[in-house]
């Protein structure tokens, strides 16, 4: 038998003899109403939908400051050279020798 | 659809009046389960709704909606497996031995028994539609029962012709041994 010589099947015409399934009477009215709900549902939430739109612009904004702020702080320790350490030092020194007169002139 | 589209609820309405009994009798065959055809039934035209205002009659609508229904119908089969592990769309039915066909060439006549035997013959094929797999089951209802060309079964199945004729043979094939004994009592009247 070929592929295409349906009409002198007799499987084709028992497979014919099975009624087709009937759905519930309320079905077609339980899938308008349930596709009413979800535009009455949809139509609620513009401002939903709006911060959906907003919140990818919003969060590359701050990944993008949070990047910059940590590469480029501030606030930048010196960086540390002979001739400032130096200085640091003479500078420790006046003020010891400063406050070591002060202190004896006081007694 | 085109009205759809647009958003014309009432065009919802008569599209929904229309092709529900196709696509739950495409779910009813495919699952072999009546209250989850309904919920597949439902979930399909509720995508059909939420596609609307995308969609462009660029195929048949009734393709469209078989396309919505199979990757439904796919998913849930293969959700089923997954939940009940060993219970499977696929699995073969096994007919019990005494199922015998008691004379179907009857069973169009009115009579107290007629519309048990029609019953059994139903549930019959349901079993034997049930036992094949699950792309030959779909092309099989698809060409038998919603009358829809070798083309528009291998757009819904998203595949080509010729694979869509090796289906339907295939499927042929099991469904004669499983169903001989009632082709064999349909026969057997019109030869004596």
């Amino acid at each position: 038998m070929g592929m295409d010589d349906f009409e002198s099947d007799p499987l084709w015409e028992l497979l014919g003899r099975a009624r087709r399934p009937e759905p519930s009477p309320w079905l077609a009215t339980r899938i308008i109403a349930a596709a009413r709900t979800r535009d009455a549902a949809s139509s609620r939430r513009p401002l939903l939908a709006l911060w959906r739109w907003l919140a990818l612009p919003a969060g590359v904004a701050a990944i993008v400051i949070a990047t910059l702020t940590v590469r480029h702080p501030f606030y930048r320790q010196p960086a540390e050279s002979p001739q400032l350490f130096a200085a640091f030092e003479a500078f420790a020194n006046n003020a010891f020798e400063a406050d070591y007169l002060w202190s004896s002139d006081s007694f | 659809m085109l009205r759809v589209r647009d958003g014309d609820h009432a065009a919802f309405e008569t599209l929904v009046r229309r092709h529900q009994h196709a696509v739950y009798g495409t779910a009813c065959r495919m699952l072999g389960d009546s209250v989850e055809a309904e919920d597949i039934t439902q979930l399909t035209f509720l995508r059909i709704h939420r596609a609307a205002p995308k969609y462009r009659p660029t195929a048949r609508f009734t393709t469209w909606m078989f396309a919505i229904l199979r990757n439904l119908v796919f998913n849930e089969a293969r959700r089923r497996k997954r939940h009940r592990g060993h219970v499977s769309l696929d699995a073969p039915v096994e007919f019990p031995d005494d199922a015998t066909p008691r004379e179907l060439a009857h069973s169009g006549q009115p009579g107290p028994d007629a519309e048990a035997l029609q019953k059994e013959l139903e549930s019959q094929i349901q079993a034997a539609l049930q036992s094949l797999p699950e792309q030959q089951r779909l092309a099989m209802v698809l060409l038998r029962y919603e009358d829809l060309s070798y083309e528009q079964i291998a757009e819904v199945l998203d595949t080509s012709v010729p694979a869509v004729k090796s289906l339907i043979f295939r499927a042929r094939e099991v469904l004669r041994g499983r169903l001989k004994k009632y082709l064999a009592a349909t026969e057997s009247p019109k030869e004596g």
